[in-house]
């Protein structure tokens, strides 16, 4: 079969979240078992390179839906009415568009990122939507201090040790009050996502009609809280483990609160956790080709970000999100096409980022060229004439070797970064110690300073002391900050990332 | 299409110009660059409006007098006279809003 705009009718787009990209066979992880996923990647085109540019979770929403880079605008913020989005595109045109989805950040109140979805079927109970199961009563035989170690909770005197032990006896509560119910991995969160996309492809649908569909499963995100937690068996991953599971773990720093060992036993049921999201989401796989729709059909599997969970390459030292580091770990996403007619198996190396498959999506469905409008009946149309991404398909077809010399990823407001094939550099845009001690989504109230766009006359160009260079061939995973031996590479790669941001900010 | 202004001339330009935009930049600055582009686009979608070009480092009288210390800085002409100025970094979109709004 020949690559046509014409056969392909239909896009389906896959988003996992905090699916870490060395955690999958088919991008080299030797241990944890994703036969679904790693069939996929045999079956069409797997990027290498791919990263998420502004993280978490909302500015990658934002970026993918937008085709329009984040971190020079804006950070964990509602999508706008000057934002125009795929389906805001797709207004107007004959496509009908489906959302399910269990990634509460996307629906929390006035973020409007179910725009423009003609279905859209929410799955309740993930974080940020935990806190709605806060008041159902709770099966006595459930404690939440068995789901997770003690030792992170109290001190030796018995007491808090702060009011993160609180929020997480709390949250591990609320999920709690959920899970009671369950019965089997059926009632799991992705289950309940992979059966009810299932239920939109077979049953809801108009098949006399072409679809957009985009899946959002926050599983493989914590809860850490695969089968062998509530089947109480021994991890398969980590069978030797005996503490209590951990279903989840503070936002904090892990030194002093967490331990290695724990941080690891951590890791043991996060890959547990991916597990069942491949067989989930495999089925999904299996629905589209068993309605006969893999010939006329995109399809995308990606994740948003990795996760912090532990020391080193595991972490950089803090557990979950806690503070707004963009390092490899959380930076470097899986993705992964399937587009009719373009060569299976395939291992692209070329940096690409979220609004790339964003283009590419828009160029298979031949609306890449399209412009903002008046309908005849003058309400406003829209297209795609903001996008900043590049369309993929060349590189898929094999007529360039690459879209992008570098990739950028950062923090709005706290920090962003350039990858490039021999180094990777990290540019603080606080202080050392606010950088230690903030959350993940503070930077959103920031706003970017004059500072940051202009120069004064006779100004050189300042660097923050506490900028990190890393050597990205002998240690991708960041661990060797050289920035004080490469004092000049480090001048570059900053005044390439300003020009660079300094562009996006401009188009 | 930017017509180089210097601190000799720049007051009688302004004042015999009714619909224009200045730029103060550094030769150097990678942001001065970014908004010339702007200009330029914006400039294509909107004959009439004259575009000029000050070095900031060459012309401190200029400088000093516009208020330009900081570059990219948009000196905005209505009338011969000055309505507004604003430092830092638009997008097409942004540029055309705030000079509708002038």
């Amino acid at each position: 079969m020949t690559f046509s705009r014409d056969k392909i009718k239909n896009v389906v787009f896959i988003m996992l979240d905090t699916l870490q990209f060395n955690y999958l066979g088919c991008y080299g992880n030797k241990v944890v078992k994703t036969p679904n996923l790693d069939r996929f990647a045999r079956q069409s085109v797997l990027f290498e390179n791919a990263y998420s540019e502004g993280l978490p979770t909302i500015p990658v929403r934002r970026a993918l839906m937008t085709g329009r880079f984040t971190l020079p605008y804006g950070g964990w913020q509602p999508l706008s009415g000057d934002d125009t989005t795929i389906t805001d595109i797709m207004w107007g045109r004959d496509m009908q568009t489906a959302l399910v989805y269990d990634t509460a950040p996307m629906r929390l109140a006035k973020f409007g990122y179910s725009r423009g979805f003609d279905y859209v079927d929410f799955c309740p109970g993930q974080e940020l939507d935990h806190t709605t199961f806060e008041y159902h009563p709770l099966d006595p035989a459930l404690k939440p201090i068995d789901y997770t170690s003690p030792s992170m909770v109290y001190d030796g005197d018995g007491n808090f040790i702060d009011d993160d032990s609180k929020q997480l006896l709390d949250e591990i509560g609320c999920f709690l009050r959920q899970q009671q119910h369950r019965r089997s991995d059926t009632d799991s969160y992705v289950a309940k996502v992979a059966s009810r996309t299932e239920y939109w492809l077979k049953d809801r649908r108009d098949k006399s009609r072409p679809f957009f569909l985009w899946v959002d499963s926050f599983d493989p995100h914590e809860p850490w809280d695969p089968p062998s937690v509530w089947e109480g068996t021994p991890c398969p991953y980590d069978p030797d483990y005996d503490g209590n599971p951990i279903m989840l773990a503070p936002w904090t720093p892990v030194e002093g609160r967490i331990s290695e060992r724990e941080c690891e036993h951590i890791r043991a049921l996060y890959m547990e956790k991916i597990t069942m999201v491949d067989k989930w989401i495999g089925k999904v796989i299996d629905s589209i080709r068993q309605e006969g729709l893999w010939d006329e059909t995109m399809v995308v599997i990606m994740s948003d970000h990795g996760q912090p969970m532990g020391e080193g390459e595991h972490g950089h030292g803090i557990m979950r999100k806690s503070r707004p580091w963009p390092y490899e770990e959380l930076v470097h996403v899986p993705l992964m096409m399937h587009i009719p007619g373009i060569e299976g198996n395939q291992r692209i190396k070329s940096f690409v980022q979220n609004v790339d498959v964003t283009a590419t999506i828009m160029d298979v469905l031949g609306l890449a060229d399209t412009e903002d409008g008046i309908s005849d009946h003058g309400m406003k149309t829209y297209g795609a004439e903001d996008f900043q991404g590049e369309s993929l398909l060349p590189l898929m077809q094999g007529e360039v070797d690459k879209v992008r010399d570098f990739a950028i990823a950062g923090y709005y407001g706290m920090s962003w970064s350039i990858i490039t094939e021999e180094y990777s550099y990290i540019h603080w845009l606080v202080d050392e110690s606010e950088k230690n001690s903030a959350d993940c989504v503070e930077g959103s109230e920031k706003e970017m300073s004059e500072e940051m766009w202009t120069c004064t006359a006779g100004a050189k160009v300042q660097m923050p002391e506490h900028n990190e260079l890393y050597d990205r061939r002998e240690d991708p995973f960041q661990l060797n900050n050289i920035a004080k031996d490469k004092p000049e590479v480090a001048e570059e790669l900053l005044q390439q990332l300003k020009l660079f941001i300094g562009e996006l900010r401009t188009s | 299409m930017f017509t180089t202004l210097t601190d000799d001339t720049y007051q009688n330009t302004i004042a015999d110009t009714d619909d224009g935009i200045l730029i103060c930049f550094k030769k150097q600055c990678p942001h001065c660059k970014n908004m010339e582009k702007v200009l330029e686009k914006f400039s294509r979608k909107n004959e009439g409006i004259s575009f000029f070009a000050l070095d900031s480092e060459e012309n401190p009288t200029a400088l000093a007098d516009l208020g330009a210390e900081r570059a990219p800085t948009l000196v905005f002409i209505k009338n011969g006279a000055i309505a507004t100025t604003k430092a830092g970094l638009m997008n097409p979109k942004e540029l055309k809003a705030f000079y509708q709004a002038l």
